[in-house]
């Protein structure tokens, strides 16, 4: 077992629950203002690895996405949940608000 | 259209190989690509909206900065099924070129022979009696022997002890290159160069 693994899986699936929960707020949301709400929240350092999250996301069919013309720059991809998406959310917003409520009160 | 300088082109390039390298296994590498490009392209347009007329090799390196190295982008969001997960200080390398290093784990005085040996896939044994042949013969032996000392770079890091014994055949064209890079800081390598011969010929007699 090695810390550097498991505090890395941990936080990618921590990363996945709450990209889900902010486009799950905003409804719908492209790469670069996910990108600006985690950072703000201090949970992603490098950009890069949002893409690769989203794309997984969206092939597990968790995720869809319409493309939208910009006024300035290429153009952006909006991205919902699908129906199986904010199923998989609301689940596993149960399961952290157990775990949580678990390590919190086992840990201090 | 985006106005960008040469040499910084080359560099977002590179950038880019590097990519295509670490998701090579992954389903949606196309586009994860174009989403960086886009997130890159996007970030490029801000820079020129505040009044840079070109894109140079400052600005690409701080958007690399920012998006991240693409080994750590690949690792990071690596699928926790995969139990090939490269641990950060064991990188094994699958995909790129293999590079040329001098071994410092198997020396008898720079590394130069063992690190040519990896490089090539035989024995060092084998490249340690050539060299021997040629500082006896040839007379040109010796020279060769500094002048690879100097120009091969040490493999210090973990990754670059991967890249020495992993990844693909080399090619003519990695040589030129790392001996043009390396030329850069000859100098300083020339000062350590000298220290080991110093500690070697001291130790001999």
């Amino acid at each position: 077992m090695n810390l550097e693994n498991a505090a890395s899986q941990m936080r990618k699936g921590l990363l996945e629950f709450c990209i889900l929960g902010i486009i799950n707020r905003e409804k719908e949301a492209y790469p670069s203002d996910i990108l600006e709400q985690l950072k703000q929240a201090n949970l992603l350092v490098l950009e890069g690895t949002l893409y690769p999250l989203l794309t997984r996301l969206k092939n597990a069919d968790m995720l869809t996405y319409r493309w939208e013309e910009s006024p300035s720059g290429p153009p952006r991809k909006y991205f919902s949940l699908t129906k199986n998406g904010l199923k998989f959310y609301h689940k596993l917003h149960e399961t952290w608000a157990e775990l949580s409520a678990a390590v919190n009160h086992l840990t201090s | 259209m985006i106005p960008i300088e040469e040499d910084a082109y080359l560099t977002l390039r590179d950038y880019f190989r590097s990519l295509e390298r670490h998701f090579s296994n992954e389903q949606g590498k196309d586009e994860i690509i174009q989403d960086i490009e886009y997130r890159i392209a996007e970030l490029f347009g801000i820079r020129l909206q505040a009044g840079t007329t070109c894109i140079d090799s400052e600005d690409v390196r701080k958007v690399m900065e920012t998006l991240g190295p693409a080994y750590t982008i690949s690792a990071a969001t690596a699928d926790p099924v995969n139990p090939t997960l490269p641990a950060r200080y064991e990188p094994r390398i699958t995909g790129g070129q293999r590079r040329l290093y001098r071994n410092p784990h198997d020396k008898m005085l720079g590394g130069v022979c063992s690190g040519i040996a990896n490089y090539f896939d035989i024995d060092p044994v084998i490249v340690r009696l050539i060299m021997v042949v040629l500082f006896l013969g040839a007379g040109i032996g010796l020279l060769a022997y500094i002048i690879a000392w100097i120009v091969i770079p040490l493999a210090r890091t973990p990754e670059e002890l991967a890249y020495m014994t992993g990844g693909e055949p080399m090619n003519i064209h990695t040589i030129t290159k790392n001996v043009g890079e390396e030329l850069q800081d000859l100098k300083k390598r020339g000062e350590d160069m000298s220290r080991e011969l110093r500690d070697f010929f001291s130790k001999k007699k």
